[in-house]
C-alpha cells in the first residue's frame, strides 16, 4: 500500500504538502494541487487523513475489537486501553464485533489495511482465523482463551484470582459457596468460565471442601450482566439448598446476585457474602460495597499497548508469540466483610 | 478525463473483475504485479480518475458508521452503542465507536475529517463542542447529532434527534412533588453543551407549575456527571450544609446510583426520609437497592431513529441533497421504589 511518502515523492512536493491537500485546507497553489491529486489517482493512495503521523509515515489509528460494550468490563478496559494508547501517540477506534467470528474477520479484512495495528478480545476467532487475523495486521490478542497459534496474547489470571476469592470466603468461615458463572458447553470462546470454575475447584481443595454439583450455576449466556446474576440467584434460592457465600465469576454477575438476595430479604453478608471478579467501578458504589478481584486492567492496557508497539515497528520475529498474564489483587469491601471494611476500598 | 470512465470500463479494458480494479486502486487484496501494470495501464490509457476526495460523491461505500461518543464508561452510553449494533436499521452496516474524551480539537476532527476512508456516515454526540462552534464546521459526510437541534442549525444538512431531556425533568420531578415532598434538592451537571441547563429548566418549571418555591441552597454543582463518585461527592456536600431536603432530582442514574452509596451509609433512608429519581434508565437503576425511580429517555428508539435518518442521507447521491430533519424520540417515567412505595410506569408517547 503505498504510503503519503510515496505520494510526496512522485508529486515532488513535502509531505506537509501533501497534507494540506489531502485535508482541502487552503493556500495550495492550483497546479500543486493537480500534481498531488495526479500521484494520488496513480499511486492508489487512500488517505488516513487524521491518522497517518507525518513525522513516521506510521498509521497511527489502531483497531480496538470487542464483543460489545454493555459488560462494564469492556466498558473500561476500553477506557483503560484509550488512555494508554494516546501515550504512544494512538488514537484508537472501537470495534464492535457481537462476539461473532465473521464479524471478526470481516472488520480485519476491510479495516485491516486503514489500522496501523489491532487490540482483539477475540471471541469466535478458531486457532488459524487468530493466525491469519496476526498476519494480515499487526495484532494483539487480548483473551483468556488460549492459542496455540505463534500469536501475542495479554490474559487475566483468571483461575488464580477465583482460587484467592475461594479463599477470601473461607478465611471468614463461610462453608456452603456457591459459584455464578459456570458453563459446561466446554465452547473454547467460554474459556473464561472454564477457567474460573477451575479456580473454584482450587479453592475448595485448598481448604478441603466438597465441590458440590447444585451449588455451582450455569448463567450468562451469552452476557454476563447484572440480569443473568439475578435470575441465576433466584434459581438457587428456590432450590432450597443451603449455601452461605457466593463467588460471582464477574462484578456483574455479582450484581445481580445482590439484588435478588436482597430482594429475598437476606442480609448481606450477615447471612450470605458475595464477591465478583473485574473490580469495575460500580461494585464501588453499590450498598454494600462488593468485593472483588481486580485483574490488573491498567497493566492490561499497557502490556497490550506494548506489545503492540513492537509489532507496528517490526522489532519482533514475524511468527513469534508472546503471553503477558496480568496480576491479580483481592479488593475486600462490605459485602463480604460487611460494616468492617473501609467503604470504597482501594 | 470524462466521468463516463467508470471503474467498470477499466476492468473491461484490463480484462479483469471490478474487484481486481478496486483492489489495485485500494492496495487492499492481493493481485500479481502483472495484473497490476495492465490495470494501472488501462486507468492511465482510459483517464480513469480516482477522487476519493470529492465531496459529497459517495462512490466508495464502506459498509460502516461512526458512533462518536465523549466516552464509554459512562453506562448510557455503552448502553446507546449497544442499541446502535442491535438496531434493525443498521443491518448490514458495521459499526465503530470513537471517542472524543471532552476534546475539543478531536470532536472538530471527527466532524470534518474523520476517518473518511472508512466510515460513511456519523452519529455525533456533542460533549466539548457547543453548537456555535461546531456548525461552521465543514461537513464532509453524512450526520447525525444526538441533542438539541439549535435554532442555527435550520437550513442545515445534518439531522438531529433530540432527547426530552427538559420534559423528562419536569415529569420526574412532578412526580417527586405528586409524593408530598416539597423539599425537592438537584444535583446537576450545568456546563454547555451538556443536558444539564435543560433539565434544571424542567425542574425549576415542575416547581412553578406546583407553586413551590426554587431555592438556590438545593441545587448543587456537579462536576463530572459521567463518574460514579460525582454524586457521593455533591450530596455528601449537601449534607454538610445542613440544608433540609426530603427529595432528590439527579442529573442522570449514575450521580443518583453515587447518591444513594452516601445516603445509605448517612443514616438517610430512601424514600422514606429522601424520596430519589435519576435519569436515563441505565441496567443499574433496576438494580440499585431500592431500585431507582428515573426518566427512560428511550435508547432504543433513539438509536433507531438517528440511524435510520443516517441510513437515508448515506443513500443519496450527494448528502446535501436532503433538507435537515429533527426527530424526538419521547420519554417514559419509571417510577420504582426509591420515590414511591408502589411502582408504576407514566408513559409520553415519542412526538
Amino acid at each position: 500500500m503505498s504510503t503519503m511518502h510515496d505520494v510526496a515523492q512522485r508529486a515532488g512536493v513535502s509531505l506537509k504538502t501533501v497534507s494540506r491537500v489531502v485535508n482541502g485546507e487552503p493556500n495550495v497553489r492550483e497546479q500543486t494541487r493537480r500534481k498531488v491529486d495526479a500521484a494520488i489517482a496513480e499511486l492508489g493512495f487512500r488517505p488516513n487523513s487524521v491518522a497517518r503521523n507525518l513525522r513516521t509515515g506510521r498509521i497511527d489509528l489502531v483497531g480496538l475489537a470487542l464483543p460489545h460494550l454493555s459488560q462494564p468490563y469492556f466498558s473500561s478496559l476500553a477506557e483503560e486501553i484509550m488512555r494508554e494508547a494516546e501515550r504512544h501517540g494512538l488514537t484508537v477506534l472501537i470495534e464492535l464485533t457481537e462476539g461473532d467470528a465473521e464479524a471478526e474477520l470481516a472488520l480485519v479484512r476491510e479495516h485491516g489495511p486503514h489500522l496501523g495495528g489491532l487490540l482483539m478480545y477475540p471471541v469466535g476467532l478458531s486457532e488459524a482465523q487468530a493466525l491469519t487475523v496476526a498476519r494480515t495486521v499487526p495484532t494483539v490478542f487480548i483473551s483468556e482463551r488460549a492459542y496455540d497459534a505463534p500469536v501475542d496474547r495479554v490474559a487475566m489470571a483468571n483461575r488464580e484470582g477465583i482460587r484467592a476469592l475461594v479463599g477470601h470466603m473461607v478465611s471468614l468461615g463461610y462453608t456452603r459457596i456457591a459459584a455464578l458463572g459456570a458453563d459446561h458447553t466446554g465452547r473454547p470462546e467460554r474459556a473464561a468460565a472454564h477457567l474460573r470454575l477451575e479456580g473454584y475447584r482450587d479453592g475448595l481443595r485448598d481448604a478441603g471442601l466438597p465441590y458440590v454439583p447444585e451449588l455451582v450455576l450455569e448463567v450468562g449466556t451469552p452476557h454476563w450482566n447484572r440480569q443473568e446474576g439475578a435470575a441465576g440467584m433466584r434459581r438457587l434460592i428456590e432450590r432450597d439448598i443451603p449455601f452461605d457465600a457466593v463467588v460471582a465469576f464477574a462484578d456483574a454477575l455479582a450484581l445481580g446476585a445482590l439484588h435478588a438476595l436482597q430482594e429475598a430479604g437476606l442480609t448481606i453478608p450477615a447471612e450470605v457474602a458475595v464477591a465478583g471478579f473485574d473490580d469495575t467501578d460500580d461494585a464501588r458504589y453499590t450498598y454494600p460495597s462488593l468485593t472483588s478481584v481486580a485483574p490488573g486492567r491498567a497493566q492490561i492496557a499497557r502490556e497490550a499497548l506494548a506489545l503492540l508497539n513492537d509489532r507496528m515497528n517490526g522489532t519482533v520475529e514475524r511468527d513469534s508469540g508472546r503471553l503477558v498474564v496480568a496480576d491479580h489483587q483481592l479488593i475486600v469491601r462490605e459485602s463480604t466483610l460487611g460494616g468492617m471494611a473501609a467503604w470504597g476500598g482501594a | 478525463m470524462g466521468r463516463s470512465v467508470t471503474m467498470r470500463t477499466v476492468a473491461e479494458k484490463a480484462g479483469v473483475s471490478t474487484k481486481t480494479v478496486s483492489n489495485v486502486i485500494n492496495g487492499t487484496g492481493s493481485f500479481s504485479p502483472e495484473t497490476e501494470h495492465r490495470v494501472r495501464a488501462a486507468v492511465e490509457e482510459l483517464g480513469y480518475q480516482i477522487n476519493p476526495f470529492a465531496r459529497g460523491l459517495r462512490s466508495q461505500r464502506t459498509g460502516t458508521i461512526a458512533l462518536v461518543l465523549p466516552n464509554v464508561y459512562q453506562p448510557f452510553n455503552a448502553e446507546l452503542a449497544e442499541q446502535v449494533i442491535r438496531a434493525p436499521e443498521t443491518q448490514g452496516l458495521k459499526v465503530v465507536v470513537e471517542t472524543t474524551r471532552g476534546d475539543a480539537e478531536r470532536e472538530r476532527a471527527v466532524l470534518s475529517t474523520s476517518h473518511k476512508e472508512l466510515v460513511d456516515g456519523v452519529i455525533y454526540v456533542p460533549e466539548a463542542l457547543t453548537a456555535e462552534e461546531y456548525l461552521p464546521l465543514p461537513l464532509t459526510q453524512p450526520t447525525v447529532v444526538l441533542g438539541e437541534r439549535p435554532a442555527q442549525a435550520a437550513g442545515m444538512h445534518l439531522d438531529y434527534v433530540e432527547i426530552a431531556d427538559e420534559q423528562g425533568a419536569h415529569a420526574a420531578v412532578s412526580h417527586l412533588l405528586a409524593q408530598g415532598r416539597r423539599r425537592i434538592a438537584a444535583l446537576c451537571e450545568q456546563a454547555e453543551p451538556r443536558a444539564g441547563g435543560r433539565r434544571l429548566h424542567g425542574y425549576r418549571r415542575a416547581l412553578d407549575d406546583a407553586g413551590v418555591a426554587y431555592d438556590d441552597s438545593l441545587v448543587i454543582g456537579v462536576d463530572n456527571a459521567d463518574l460514579w463518585s460525582s454524586g457521593a461527592g455533591a450530596v455528601a456536600r449537601l449534607l454538610r450544609t445542613r440544608v433540609r431536603f426530603d427529595a432528590l432530582f439527579c442529573y442522570n442514574d449514575v450521580v443518583a446510583i453515587g447518591a444513594l452509596s452516601v445516603l445509605a451509609r448517612s443514616g438517610v433512608s430512601v424514600p422514606d426520609d429522601v424520596a430519589l429519581a435519576g435519569f436515563d434508565d441505565i441496567e443499574a437503576a433496576r438494580f440499585a437497592s431500592p431500585p431507582l425511580t428515573t426518566v427512560d429517555p428511550q435508547r432504543e428508539s433513539i438509536a433507531r431513529r438517528a440511524v435510520s435518518l443516517l441510513r437515508s442521507r448515506m443513500d443519496t447521491e450527494d448528502f446535501r441533497d436532503l433538507p435537515g430533519r429533527c426527530e424526538s424520540a419521547g420519554f417514559v417515567l419509571r417510577v420504582r421504589k426509591s420515590s414511591s412505595a408502589t411502582s408504576n410506569t407514566l408513559a409520553q408517547s415519542p412526538t
